[in-house]
């Protein structure tokens, strides 16, 4: 007889806990999820255009909200790990173009130019995706962002994450199934 | 499994940042001129006027004393002279008068000064083999002051005000200190692929063979090992094996017929 | 809706009031200021990002709205001493309370987008210079009246309702057009620093109403 899976049954044998559904999130934890998303325009708030401030603000929305609950601490996560890069290649162009600016032995050549739209898009895509993110955030759904996506779900719903989230139970759970 | 995953993930973001960075780098040379943008960078730099310039070179060929070591036994003045008209008739709409200078010394070297002269050593016309050679040494040095290169150099290491101060004062020790920066410093590399180009479209315009400026280059490095002090030239404009390559390989348009420079460069040489 | 409460003592303290208007700006302003300039600044990041997120969802996010709650509910307990219009020393932290202040705002469900768009364009003309003008002479008159109240405080031990009264409906008006423009309530600051009325409770059948006779 083929087993049936009823997908809602938590399979004991993943390594990884079940995923809530868009109905089990309140919708503050919705908002919350979103918020994470829109880190990236924080240094338009602020005076400064420079590409640390997003990361700064990324970190702390992170550490400020990620045992709230694991949906909210995927999306935060996700959005810090792809803030990373972003912030790094951003410095790198900025650093290049300093540098042709004031050194002779530095020219505008080829590689730079190709660097710069290899960012912009780089740049450009993470904003896309971003604010899809956010809205699917808002909406109670997971988005998974190439590789960030697969990471972030690793990191915080594996079964081994020890963290300790507000509303779930502190140990895990004694009782189990013997098959 | 997973974990796999997620590897795999990532080779495929860093696979596509560097597929578009070195896409570019790779295909955009191979896009047609006509189709790509204009998007020089230092275009509109702040510069002076070409009168200004030519003052400025006035002062300069004063200092260095130029008029007077000029050599002029008639052989080498009207050889050179043979050479400097092939190319000038072949220049077009340009704002400078250029003025070549020969200076009677064994250092193998030429100089861009502003203003459109130009300055060579005899050591220079010593060495070449061909008056074709030396075409193609001054091609690249019209090329410099066609380009400005010279006035760019000068704002940039100097600054704008110093440049100013010396054409409205002529102070002594600021059109040394002018001259030991025209001297001394070294061209970009932008720069020096600029007046190469520039150079070799010069030469064919001419109908002189563009590759004779590599052959000047690769005698320049055999002579490397025993005259190295006096190479100026070399020292001067660094180059390196991709400069020497892109002469090689610059293609002549259709129809190109190389035309020896009509002279007995030997007897010219031997006047000298 | 905004409840914004200063209690007025029976009795204000010379001793606190010498205390803190020679050493108030080392001990008070000093430490609170320094943390506040940390949370200021998530505060006015979030504070613009807000006025995006209700242009697209129509609602200001929770926790966002807390969290501002909290950030003034802490500046108003700090400068309620600094004012010398209450005692003892403010509690640090987002989540602290006071018994002497009050700062609450109803969190709004619904928030129209036409509304925060047309404050988010044109606020300061139709907000800011009105109410700005105003308050520009009131601020003149409050520093008057708290200097007075000062010496008020200083030979009798007590502070005159009036001028305490004056004060704190200064302020209430201050905060009350500072939290329309950053989109946390609603409705139009009035021209007054008078308390918001508590709409009427709905009439409960009690003995005194409809006695049978």
């Amino acid at each position: 007889m083929e087993e049936q899976k009823n997908p809602l049954i938590e399979n004991v044998n993943s390594p990884y806990l079940p995923l809530p559904q868009p109905d089990e999130i309140p919708e503050r934890e919705r908002e919350d999820a979103m918020g994470a998303y829109l880190m990236m325009f924080a240094a338009l708030a602020s005076s400064l255009p420079l590409p640390i401030i997003n990361l700064i603000a990324a970190v702390i929305y992170y550490y400020v909200n990620r045992r709230k609950s694991r949906f909210i601490h995927f999306h935060s996560l996700q959005s810090l790990l792809s803030q990373l890069p972003t912030t790094f290649m951003n410095w790198g162009l900025l650093y290049w173009f300093i540098m042709i600016w004031t050194k002779e032995a530095w020219t505008y050549d080829d590689y730079f130019k190709g660097y710069v739209i290899a960012v912009i898009l780089a740049n450009v895509l993470y904003i896309i995706f971003s604010l899809l993110a956010a809205v699917r955030a808002r909406k109670g759904r997971m988005y998974y962002f190439l590789f960030f996506g697969k990471l972030s779900y690793d990191m915080v719903f594996s079964k081994s994450n020890t963290l300790v989230y507000k509303g779930e139970r502190e140990a895990p759970a004694k009782n189990k199934p013997p098959f | 499994m997973n974990r796999v995953s997620i590897w795999i993930d990532l080779v495929k973001l860093l696979g596509g940042f560097a597929a578009i960075w070195v896409g570019y780098v790779l295909l955009w040379p191979m896009v047609p001129d006509e189709f790509k943008p204009d998007w020089t960078l230092d275009e509109d730099l702040v510069t002076i006027s070409i009168e200004d310039e030519e003052a400025i070179g006035d002062f300069i060929l004063e200092a260095f004393e130029i008029e007077q070591s000029e050599v002029l036994p008639a052989a080498v003045d009207s050889g050179l002279w043979v050479i400097e008209n092939r190319l000038l008739s072949q220049l077009d709409a340009t704002d400078y008068e250029y003025n070549f200078y020969i200076v009677d010394n064994p250092a193998v070297n030429a100089m861009t000064f502003p203003g459109g002269n130009i300055v060579v050593f005899t050591g220079l016309l010593e060495l070449s083999d061909t008056p074709e050679q030396v075409a193609a040494v001054l091609a690249h040095e019209i090329g410099h002051a066609e380009h400005r290169h010279v006035v760019d150099k000068l704002i940039t290491e100097l600054g704008i005000t110093f440049v100013m101060a010396v054409i409205t004062g002529g102070d002594a020790n600021l059109i040394h200190e002018l001259t030991q920066t025209v001297i001394s410093s070294v061209f970009s590399r932008n720069q020096e692929q600029e007046a190469d180009q520039f150079s070799m479209e010069l030469l064919e315009r001419s109908q002189i063979d563009p590759r004779a400026l590599a052959a000047f280059f690769r005698k320049m490095n055999r002579e490397n090992l025993d005259y190295a002090d006096e190479l100026e030239w070399v020292m001067s404009h660094p180059h390196n094996n991709s400069r020497i390559k892109a002469s090689l390989e610059y293609e002549v348009g259709e129809g190109f017929e190389s035309k020896p420079i009509d002279l007995d460069w030997d007897a010219v040489k031997a006047a000298l | 809706m905004l409840t914004f409460e200063i209690k007025h003592q029976e009795q204000y303290s010379r001793g606190e009031l010498l205390l803190r208007s020679f050493f108030g700006f080392i001990y008070i302003a000093l430490p609170h200021a320094f943390l506040l300039m940390f949370v200021g600044i998530a505060s006015q990041v979030l504070a613009f990002l807000a006025f995006w997120v209700i242009l697209f969802t129509g609602r200001y996010p929770q926790s966002w709205f807390e969290f501002q709650v909290k950030v003034q509910r802490w500046s108003l307990r700090v400068n309620s001493r600094l004012y010398n219009l209450a005692d003892g020393y403010p509690a640090f932290g987002l989540n602290a309370t006071d018994d002497n202040v009050t700062f609450d705002v109803a969190f709004p469900e619904n928030i129209s987008r036409g509304s925060v768009l047309l404050r988010g364009l044109f606020g300061w003309i139709y907000v800011l210079i009105p109410h700005g003008i105003i308050l520009w002479f009131l601020t003149i008159a409050f520093m008057f009246v708290n200097f007075f109240g000062w010496w008020a405080v200083l030979f009798t031990g007590k502070y005159p309702k009036g001028m305490f009264d004056f004060q704190v409906e200064y302020l209430r008006w201050n905060a009350r057009v500072g939290l329309y423009l950053s989109y946390i309530t609603q409705d139009y600051p009035p021209f007054s620093g008078k308390r918001d009325e508590v709409p009427a409770a709905a009439p409960t059948a009690s003995a005194g109403e409809n006695t049978d006779a």
